[in-house]
């Protein structure tokens, strides 16, 4: 099942809606946050996905995470801007 | 006393005893506004300018006559053709918002020229109808012309009619301050807030640019308006001076309101213009010194005089202002196919230009732009979407503008779950404005709510023709990344 996030990627100008799967791992979501910043801000290093300001187990799903519809997670780059 | 005001009166202040109907049912609250006052307590309401209706006509006509003079004289093709096209992109933004929602500016004042509290409140308003008018007329008149040459000028009549995110922005806005206000919160929202305190960057700031880029039609045009806007205006404050009086913390309140409405549209329309679609040899002021100088000073001691306290939400206004619209040129010009207009890359000059004018901020800005000029170089030029985002984008429940305040460390989107729904806002002012008065925005659908209830697409191409954007239309990089200083090699 689709699941709308409001995304925020640290150094990046501007908030996204990405549209994840339930079943999706929090490394791969990370990837894709990633990418969809992309032209504006080079995430480098090991990648963070922050849910109500904590980070998330990169192996857990979404749905594992208790990540719902509609909530906010912020991407967070170990080096620098990301 | 001079022959002139011994009948001026009689042609424009002249009120009378119901004896059909009575007062209240003649002015409802509702439209008339809040506090509901008898007649008698509005009797001494006057504005500077007392124009009577011969001499409206007069003034006008003389100013007609000269602008479609500068017209005729340099409002052909070839003569926009000589400009900077950076500078195209900032009359095509100005064009576009202007028109239509000077349009609802009609209606405004209409109503104000019926439910004013003051037969002068009436006449000048219905003046201000006739203004506004004319500003639609005028962009409308002057933009026809240039549409077969460029397809992208079509969107200043087009912009209104359609779904676009610039559109429904600007619609949310301009729809409660012009239309959906009763006369005492658009008199004081839009002549005293609006008008008096940010339209002067309009008209004095972009006035000064367009003369130094040689884009004489618009110079003439921003002049001719903003005589018609300095006498209008002045309907506010003798507004504002009653509230004041009787019930100051609706006063307060309203101005507070909407001047962080205000704000909001002029850094996105004036601060994106000034700060990057403006050739750097044609500035004299960075948006920042300009809203200081026009706006923080002058509307400061408005507020003085008339005993209010300044806007609640100053302090956030103040640290915007060096802040949010770079954060939205860079996110708008990664989504540039989502607009009419074109936009430019800064250049090293640009850059070093807004390092000096911005010392505070604009290093959290320069690593983005470094970015974008690592894509352009690594695609080459002509490869548009290397630099361009796919994802769609985040908007404000309030502003309906994308999610873009705070800085890139922390932007400072604000979520409130509520049992039907999950709200986001850009900043706190936003969230406080929609959370004292639910019922006006709750139903609004911005544009990820259409994305996620099905009515507009996910997809980013099919997103833009859902705005009315066509390949022909969108915009684009100016040069599409052909800049000498992208064929320079990086430093390592």
């Amino acid at each position: 099942m689709g699941v709308p996030l409001y995304v925020f990627v640290r150094g990046d100008t501007l908030g996204l809606v990405v549209l994840a799967r339930e079943d999706e791992d929090i490394d791969a979501l990370a990837q894709r946050l990633s990418r969809a910043a992309a032209p504006r801000v080079k995430v480098t290093g090991r990648l963070t996905v922050l849910h109500r300001g904590k980070p998330l187990r990169g192996h857990l799903s979404l749905s594992e995470a208790g990540v719902r519809p509609l909530d906010r997670v912020d991407l967070v780059g170990e080096d620098g801007d990301g | 006393m001079p022959l002139r005001d011994e009948w001026c009166d009689l042609a424009r202040k002249l009120d009378w005893s119901f004896s059909y109907a009575d007062e209240r049912q003649v002015f409802p609250e509702v439209l008339s506004g809040t506090p509901w006052l008898p007649a008698r307590e509005w009797r001494d309401w006057d504005e500077p300018f007392r124009s009577t209706y011969a001499e409206y006509v007069a003034t006008q006509h003389k100013k007609e006559v000269g602008f479609q003079a500068v017209a005729e004289a340099v409002g052909r093709v070839e003569d926009f053709a000589k400009l900077d096209p950076a500078w195209l992109s900032v009359v095509k933004l100005h064009m576009a918002t202007l028109p239509l929602a000077e349009f609802a500016a009609v209606i405004g004042n209409l109503r104000a020229a019926r439910f004013g509290r003051d037969s002068a409140w009436r006449m000048t308003s219905l003046l201000g109808a006739l203004d506004e008018l004319r500003h639609t007329q005028l962009p409308l008149r002057a933009m026809h012309d240039l549409v077969r040459w460029d397809e992208q000028f079509e969107w200043t009549h087009r912009l209104f009619h359609s779904d676009d995110w610039i559109a429904v922005a600007a619609r949310h806005m301009v729809d409660e301050l012009l239309l959906g206000t009763d006369v005492i919160e658009f008199a004081i929202g839009t002549h005293f807030v609006f008008e008096t305190g940010f339209t002067n960057l309009q008209f004095i700031g972009l006035t000064s640019m367009a003369k130094q880029v040689g884009d004489r039609l618009f110079e003439r045009m921003l002049q001719s308006i903003q005589t018609d806007e300095a006498r209008h205006a002045q309907i506010g404050h003798p507004v504002l001076k009653k509230l004041v009086a009787r019930d100051p913390e609706r006063a307060q309140r309203l101005v507070d309101k909407w001047f962080w409405r205000s704000f909001r549209f002029f850094a996105v329309v004036t601060g994106v213009a000034m700060d990057y679609l403006t050739p750097l040899s044609a500035r004299r002021a960075s948006f920042k010194e300009f809203v200081e100088e026009w706006v923080v000073d002058q509307f400061q001691s408005s507020l003085d005089e008339l005993g209010l306290q300044r806007p609640k939400y100053w302090n956030e206004f103040l640290e915007a202002l060096p802040v949010y619209h770079h954060m939205l040129y860079a996110s708008a010009y990664t989504y540039r196919a989502t607009t009419w207009f074109d936009f430019v890359l800064p250049g090293p000059q640009e850059q070093a230009w807004l390092a000096e004018k911005y010392p505070s901020t604009w290093p959290q800005f320069a690593p983005v732009w470094q970015n974008i000029e690592a894509r352009w170089r690594e695609a080459g030029p002509g490869v548009e979407w290397f630099t361009h985002g796919t994802t769609p984008v985040s908007f404000c429940n309030l502003c309906q503008l994308v999610l873009c305040a705070g800085t890139p460390q922390q932007n400072s989107a604000v979520f409130v779950t509520k049992p039907e729904r999950t709200y986001v806002f850009c900043s706190e002012p936003c969230r406080e404005l929609f959370e004292a008065e639910p019922e006006r925005y709750a139903k609004h659908l911005g544009v990820v709510e259409r994305i996620l209830g099905g009515q507009a697409p996910a997809n980013l191409l099919e997103l833009l023709r859902y705005f009315g954007l066509r390949e022909q239309s969108w915009g684009r990089d100016v040069v599409e990344g052909s800049y000498p200083f992208l064929s320079v090699k990086e430093p390592t």
